[in-house]
């Protein structure tokens, strides 16, 4: 193994450090926003005594510190709170949320990086050609679209218009109920395959097309530029030069040697698009409504249910720490030089 | 060493297009190279000498242009080749360069590139003899433990190691003529001998011809059969190793011979040319060495010496050598 147990173990610890702070910054925002969310926990027709009961509940009368080290204790325990909106625990919640995001955020950097990578060594080949022209233009649009007006206008023309693609939802309620369709991991498109089940597998195939498509375009223009480049000044890298000397043919020059060499600072670039992608990742579930985390923090910040928009931020910030350490064994695994 | 050509180079010409524009690295250089011959290429920093070798090597970056010239190998000429032609000459140009370390891909094993290199040569696919070739020629450049080199990744070897891994790579595609530029400058001065001796030892293994790149005209003496000395861009001067070191003729070989650190006398001031090569965008009109000569006349800086036999086979550019026999 490239890496020791003591990296690992050093891992482990920021990520605690980084819990904290982000526990820390997201618990103090949500208590300055100016919100009642007691009204939100004693319902619609509570009386002022019930109002007053439910602030006690949430510990809305004490102090903000001592607030937060309250929430603290639970957290560490393992309990995150209970939803306001939805009355159910946050961790849970969270949970269940959780893999339709990272399904749908996993399929659309899939997308991204091997479409990129694909379009960049392209691009890099016919370098100053019209193609090369062509590729630029559309990945310097393609990266400074909003999502949301991508989700929207993608939503607009395939699934209203053109009505290709299903643009909603994960899976249709009506094949999961005909064919007996029961989630393990929550990987739909895992599950479904695990289960011989075609027809979920199909539908969930198909719903999942667009939005991964309209996530995947950020990274995808992002992974693309950066292979480009890299390859550029790959080939011009002395260690190129000799293999074209020693006489080996250039597919395996390109894609054996060249390409490996192009890689590692792609995957860079695009663990840390990761960030960038979640807030996507918010967008397109709305406009999809897709049950995944990001529709879930989004509704959870419009009713101000504080516990579940804490819930979410963390989760995100730690899945951010695991993608950055991911890159770094993945770094330490292409290159022999590299030891963690 | 025979007196058959195995290289002959004429009028070659060399401009680099840079942003600013054109640079005229290499103006007008013939020479030739006999089979089995070492010959020297040696001038200072920028004088062209790498241009040269990649010219012949056809290696050449995409800004540079051959204006003029012939590169005449084997008997073909290399700059008509059709570029399909250039995998299936069987004589090959090889040129190995002065950072091994940058030579070789970081991410593979020395023995995973040397096989690759092996197989598309020799069109072999059995494995075992494609590694046992690859150690074969690990133990003819005198690397202990082939084995194990053969399983390392280039930054676990040193440089002197790294140098020999290149040159057994090098040779294993049966090149003809060598081309080494610099190949020692990186290394010590321990390290520096045995390559030398090596390439030396090779050379009469492998039946090689080689040009030998470096600005150090005491390693130039000690392993080339012939000097060729550049001066910005063009030939000033060219002998057997003897009678340069015995007889220089130009006031820039003669200035590069007094640099030559005497190491009997001790704490002597180390000496240097006086001046500096002038912008290769705008060469002058006369000789190239007029700006730092002390001899230098009107007549050097209206018109170009040519390069004459001034002696037998000993050539010179310059004009207090006119009275040119032939
Ligand atoms: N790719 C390039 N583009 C533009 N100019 C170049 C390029 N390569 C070399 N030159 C210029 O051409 C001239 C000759 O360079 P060259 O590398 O042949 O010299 P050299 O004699 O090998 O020098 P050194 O001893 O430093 O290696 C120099 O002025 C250099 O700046
Ligand atoms: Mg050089």
């Amino acid at each position: 193994m490239p890496f020791s147990r003591e990296y690992i173990v050093k891992r482990l610890i920021l990520l605690v450090f980084v819990v904290l702070g982000v526990l820390f910054i997201t618990f103090i925002i949500t208590r300055l926003i100016p919100a009642r969310p007691e009204l939100l926990w004693a319902g619609p027709h509570a009386t002022i005594e019930q109002i007053e009961k439910a602030r006690k509940q949430l510990h809305l009368d004490k102090p903000v510190y001592v607030q937060f080290f309250l929430y603290l204790q639970d957290f560490i325990m393992g309990n995150w709170g209970i939803s306001w909106r939805t009355k159910s625990p946050v961790f849970t919640d969270v949970l269940s949320t959780l893999t339709a995001t990272l399904e749908l955020v996993i399929v659309a950097f899939f997308i991204a990086f091997i479409v990129g990578v694909l379009t960049g060594v392209i691009a890099a080949l016919k370098k100053y050609s019209w193609i090369d022209d062509f590729i630029r233009i559309v990945t310097v649009i393609g990266a400074s679209i909003p999502v949301f007006w991508l989700a929207l206008i993608v939503q607009l023309v395939f699934g209203n218009w053109l009505g290709i693609l299903p643009s909603a939802k994960r899976v249709d309620e009506w094949i999961v109920i005909v064919t007996g369709f029961k989630p393990i991991t929550g990987f739909y498109l895992i599950d479904s395959i695990i289960q011989g089940n075609l027809a979920v597998f199909v539908d969930a195939l198909k719903r999942i097309i667009l939005p991964a498509l309209v996530l995947s375009t950020y990274p995808f223009c992002l992974s693309a530029r950066m292979t480009r480049a890299v390859m550029i000044e790959v080939f011009s890298e002395q260690h190129v030069k000799s293999l074209i000397a020693w006489g080996l043919p250039e597919r395996t020059i390109l894609f054996k040697y060249s390409l490996k060499n192009t890689i590692v600072p792609v995957i860079a670039s695009l663990g840390l698009s990761f960030g960038y992608t979640i807030v996507g990742a918010f967008m397109v579930e709305l406009v999809f409504v897709w049950p995944g985390i990001g529709f879930y923090a989004a509704m959870s910040l419009l009713s101000f249910d504080y516990p579940a928009v804490i819930g979410c931020v963390i989760t995100v910030a730690i899945f951010y720490c695991i993608i950055n350490t991911v890159v770094d064994l993945i770094h330490s695994i292409i290159d022999p030089r590299v030891r963690l | 060493m025979t007196d058959q050509p195995i290289l002959q180079v004429e009028n070659l010409t060399i401009d680099y297009v840079v942003l600013d524009g054109i640079i005229k690295a290499v103006r007008n250089v013939s020479f030739t190279i006999n089979e089995g011959e070492v010959v020297c290429l040696v001038g200072e920093s920028g004088s062209g000498k790498t241009t040269v070798g990649l010219a012949i090597s056809r290696a050449l970056p995409e800004n540079a242009i051959i204006r003029e010239g012939r590169i005449i190998f084997k008997g073909r000429d290399l700059l008509n080749l059709e570029i399909r032609d250039k995998s299936t000459i069987e004589d090959k140009v090889m040129m190995i360069f002065q950072d091994p370390a940058a030579t070789l891909n970081p991410l593979f094993k020395v023995g995973e590139i040397f096989s690759d290199v092996i197989k598309h040569h020799l069109k072999l696919s059995d494995q075992l003899k494609i590694r046992e070739k690859a150690l074969e020629f690990l133990k003819a450049v005198e690397l202990p433990d082939p084995e194990r080199i053969f399983n390392s990744y280039p930054h676990e070897l040193s440089g002197g190691m790294l140098q020999r891994v290149i040159i057994a790579i090098t040779l294993s595609v049966n090149p003809k003529l060598l081309i080494a530029d610099e190949p020692t400058t990186m290394l010590d001065v321990t390290l520096q001998a045995q390559i030398l001796d090596l390439l030396i030892n090779l050379k009469k293994k492998f039946g090689l011809s080689i040009l030998f790149i470096t600005h150090n005209l005491s390693i130039a003496a000690e392993i080339g059969d012939r000097i060729i000395v550049m001066y910005g861009g063009e030939i000033v001067e060219e002998a057997s190793s003897e009678e340069l070191l015995k007889n220089p003729l130009h006031p820039y070989t003669k200035g590069l011979l007094e640099c030559i650190p005497k190491t009997h006398i001790k704490y002597s001031k180390l000496k240097s040319i006086p001046g500096m090569i002038f912008d290769l965008r705008n060469p002058p009109l006369g000789c190239v060495f007029v700006d730092r000569c002390t001899e230098a006349t009107d007549l050097c800086r209206k018109d170009k010496p040519r390069l004459i036999e001034f002696l037998k086979n000993h050539k010179v550019a310059c004009h207090l050598y006119r009275g040119s026999t032939k």
